[in-house]
């Protein structure tokens, strides 16, 4: 009769199976929460025990339970074996469980424990040799004359074993456990799974020490058919604990914790963590900082002594902008308090705060420099705007400029200091080609032009140029400059040879700025018509003074010729009369005729004298050619000064192209006499004297009233047209007549009209008139145009 | 017996040429001017008018327009010394205004009184 080692109860082996499911999956269940291969291998020892234990305990239950097995027989053999391996199992349950203590809380592990598992494995392989070859040698063994294993060898064997291989590797798991417990100055989570965990611990212990130990002996093994079956379901409960406690506990590091409490040390905000008495028991390095304490200082006391806002110190709050005084510096701050509750039983209340002194000075920085910011964009646009604007104005200005220069009627060009040409409108570029970004060598500077650069003075002058055409075309580029002196201008005028001269009125500007030398501007204006135009206005002057003196002279002349023909005419009348009374023979027949010869003689002379001077005139009146406006210009200005103040007069749609040839004092003597006739019939009402001249071509012969017939042909026609008084029919028959006049005594001789007449008709010229009583006259001239080319 | 009336501001002409026709047998009235021969001529009635024409008050053109509006100017002769224009310039106008005659100054004596003598046949 052996004793039962295993149990046959349905109950027992499905906790078994169980149990062996539990125990497979138990590393699944560890590894989500971390990694497998971060376990340490104590912890993976306790499941291949566990395992092993579960597995070689169900086989043992379900094939060799009961106690009907005989000594030496094969089914004793393999119940022995099963056994032996299930004990190879829990004999190493106590190492593996201090092993994890250890590892969890950083003890180092003595090799000794390890020797000991060693020798309780050897132990047991060959106690199960033993039982299996000579059972006796255990139930017979004295010990000081004792036989402790005699009653049930197996069970008080194993329990031997048990309490020396196992036992004191749990109450040193225990010790440890509760040392760090005592120990640790670290009020926070570790401590407090320890505590769990030892209670725990201790709760299973002293379970399976009290099922499968003090009971079976207590009731003297009644219905005691297995052995540590207790202990083997606990030791599952062990290795799970061992497996939390070590997550928890050893693993904090890398854990949630372990980030919050770096977390909690390295955050630039104050924790303060106290009780509920409102005294401070904890301060991250970051609330020291701020507060400017140490730990020291500030351990127990109250938190109420920092805030004093804070007055109950277990509400959850938030207080904004308190302002606190540290080292007799103003701080704002921003806390927050509530409560950490870590289990049913602890809770602790944290003060949350932060200095935001700072954070509120940086953000009205902040918030000015943002408005700073705004206001500089703003200026930016502004000042985009007005460049822009401004932009225009001075592209406008400058295409204004470019046009303008480009354009002007003479050569215009600018140089700057160093005498580079900087600007060159198209009339100076088609003169002497594009010389721009180019300079001219020194001789071809002019001294004003030097004088202006230098010196600053604006320059102005006269050049007169003869461009002379190059002798032989291989040569140079062709024709070339001689700039001529005054003098041999005026050479070449009396000589008639002004043709190929060009006068120049030149000018150089120079552009006034703070230092020597200056930029200039050059200017050169062609001016050879006007001067030109000025000589022959200059000739026409002296040729109708000339006239006019000589008019003089003749009307003085004619004049007097007038009397003294008279006075010779009596004066030979009465020498016939006397001829034909006188006897012939007389002497003073004679001496009359000698009287009347004299007489003759005389008025013979005074022809002379007469012819001479009329033929004077004419050879001076030879025929010129000129345009007539500058007649009428004069003839304008002439009656201006004697105006009376209700006549008006005007130059209308003068024709300055038109050149007559003619004798130009007498067209000056025409216009006149018309203009005078006509300011004359204004005077006592008033009105406008309009004088025109245009070309006219008359296509068949003109034929008016009170005028010759005008032949067909170019003419130049003059038009003096008043709103005086008009002529009656009388009047106009006799307005050529010498004398006729319809002026008062001393107003005028009546010669205008008449001898007007006698002008035109030298001239070759018509006239045609047109007259209505009160609305006023208008003349006609046409003088004719004799070579047409000549207009231009 | 004819009657000529003679009309020239220079009193000498006047007297000369008045002499020269008296001689004739013609009887002779003198005026100075335009104005006065004006008042002879419409009271009484000429053969022949010898004028001037540049006169002060009222010349010669005057004259022959006013008798060439009495009918009267085939009976003027024009004469003329010319003045500050030539003489033939007036006297061509005179002519243009249908006078018998013209003759200018220094005076042919012999030819003017023949015109005289013509005209007179010529009314009679």
């Amino acid at each position: 009769m052996q004793e039962s080692l295993f149990t046959n109860s349905p109950y027992v082996i499905a906790l078994s199976v169980i149990a062996l499911i539990i125990v497979c999956y138990f590393p699944i269940m560890l590894g989500q929460k971390t990694s497998v291969k971060q376990l340490p291998r104590s912890i993976h020892q306790l499941v291949i025990i566990s395992i092993f234990w579960q597995a070689s305990s169900l086989i043992g239950d379900i094939f060799f339970s009961g106690s009907n097995f005989e000594l030496g027989s094969k089914a004793y053999t393999a119940r022995q074996i099963f056994f032996g391996v299930a004990g190879l199992a829990w004999i190493q349950l106590g190492n593996a469980v201090q092993h994890t203590a250890e590892i969890s809380l950083n003890i180092k592990r003595k090799g000794r424990w390890k020797l000991m598992n060693i020798f309780g494995a050897i132990i047991m392989v060959i106690s199960t040799l033993i039982f299996i070859k000579n059972p006796s040698f255990i139930s017979n063994a004295n010990i000081f004359g004792y036989r402790p294993f005699a009653e049930r060898p197996v069970f008080y064997f194993y329990s031997f074993i048990f309490c020396i291989f196992v036992v004191p590797n749990i109450l040193v798991a225990g010790y440890h456990i509760l040392h760090n417990i005592v120990q640790s100055s670290d009020s926070t989570l570790p401590r407090q799974v320890s505590i769990y965990m030892l209670s725990a611990f201790s709760f299973f212990s002293m379970l399976a020490i009290l099922f499968d130990f003090f009971i079976p002996i207590a009731t003297r093994f009644a219905d005691y058919d297995q052995f540590l079956k207790w202990t083997q379901f606990i030791s599952i409960f062990l290795a799970i604990l061992s497996g939390q406690y070590f997550t928890s506990v050893s693993f904090k590091n890398k854990s949630a914790s372990w980030f919050l409490d770096k977390l909690k040390d390295k955050m630039i905000d104050g924790l303060l963590f106290y009780n509920n008495n409102g005294q401070i028991k904890l301060a991250n390095p970051a609330a020291l900082s701020i507060l400017h304490t140490t730990m020291d200082n500030i351990f127990n006391k109250s938190i109420s002594s920092i805030f004093p806002q804070i007055t109950d110190t277990t509400r959850e709050s938030t207080y904004n902008k308190i302002k606190i005084k540290i080292n007799d510096e103003d701080h704002i701050f921003n806390v927050t308090t509530f409560q950490i509750r870590q289990s049913l039983s602890t809770y602790y209340n944290v003060a949350f705060f932060s200095d935001v002194s700072k954070a509120l000075h940086y953000q009205q920085i902040i918030k000015i420099r943002d408005e700073q910011f705004k206001e500089y964009q703003l200026d930016q646009i502004r000042y985009q705007e007005r460049l822009n604007i401004w932009k225009k104005k001075v592209d406008e200005s400058k295409s204004f400029l470019d046009t303008l220069i480009s354009t002007l009627p003479f050569r215009f060009w600018s140089k700057n200091e160093q005498g580079v040409f900087m600007t060159q409108n198209q009339n100076d570029i088609k003169e002497r080609g594009n010389l721009l970004q180019t300079s001219e060598p020194d001789d071809k500077i002019l001294p004003q032009e030097l004088l202006a650069r230098n010196e600053g003075e604006p320059q102005s002058f006269i050049s007169y140029e003869r461009t002379v055409k190059a002798k032989d075309d291989s040569f140079d580029e062709g024709d070339t400059i001689e700039i001529l002196k005054q003098d041999d201008y005026n050479k070449a005028v009396r000589e008639g040879k002004t043709k190929d001269i060009l006068i120049f009125n030149n000018m150089f500007i120079p552009i006034i700025a703070p230092q020597k030398p200056y930029k200039i501007i050059g200017i050169k204006i062609d001016i050879t018509k006007e001067m030109r135009l000025e000589k022959e206005r200059d000739m026409l002057q002296e040729q109708k003074h000339i006239h006019s003196r000589l008019e003089e002279l003749g009307t003085i002349c004619g004049g007097f010729a007038h009397d003294y023909n008279n006075i010779l005419g009596s004066q030979i009348g009465f020498c016939d009369l006397a001829l034909e009374v006188i006897e012939k023979d007389s002497q003073a027949y004679l001496f009359i005729q000698e009287a009347r010869k004299a007489a003759t003689r005389g008025k013979q002379s005074l022809e002379e004298l007469l012819n001479t001077i009329r033929g004077k005139t004419s050879e001076k009146d030879k025929p010129t050619e000129f345009p007539p406006y500058m007649i009428i210009d004069d003839v304008v200005k002439k009656l201006w000064i004697t105006l009376p103040p209700n006549v008006k007069v005007k130059a209308e749609n003068i024709d300055k192209n038109i050149r007559i040839v003619g004798n130009v004092a007498a067209l000056d003597r025409i216009i006149s006499n018309l203009a005078n006739n006509a300011v004359f019939a204004m005077k006592e009402n008033g009105g406008t004297l309009t004088i025109s001249l245009k070309r006219e071509e008359l296509k068949e012969p003109l034929i008016t009233p009170y005028a010759p017939q005008i032949e067909a042909g170019i003419y130049a026609k003059i038009t003096v047209e008043d709103t005086g008084t008009g002529m009656d029919t009388a009047t106009l028959e006799r307005i050529f007549s010498p004398f006729f006049t319809t002026k008062a005594p001393g107003e005028g001789l009546g010669l205008g009209l008449s001898s007007a007449l006698r002008l035109l008709k030298d001239g070759n010229a018509g006239y045609t008139v047109q007259t209505t009583l009160g609305e006023g006259t208008i003349f006609n001239l046409y003088w004719p145009i004799r070579n047409e080319k000549m207009e231009a | 017996m004819s009657t000529i009336l003679i009309i020239d501001d220079d009193a000498q002409l006047n007297l000369m040429l008045k002499s020269a026709l008296e001689l004739k047998g013609y009887t002779v009235d003198t005026a100075c001017n335009g104005k006065k021969a004006k008042s002879l001529y419409q009271k009484n009635s000429y053969d022949v008018i010898i004028t001037d024409i540049i006169m002060p008050e009222g010349d010669g053109f005057e004259v022959i327009l006013d008798l060439r509006r009495m009918g009267l100017s085939n009976r003027v002769i024009a004469i003329s010394g010319g003045g500050r224009t030539s003489a033939e310039d007036y006297l061509a106008t005179a002519q243009h205004f249908d006078v018998a005659a013209i003759f200018s100054k220094p005076l042919d004596l012999q030819q003017l009184r023949n015109k005289v003598d013509e005209i007179i046949k010529s009314h009679s």
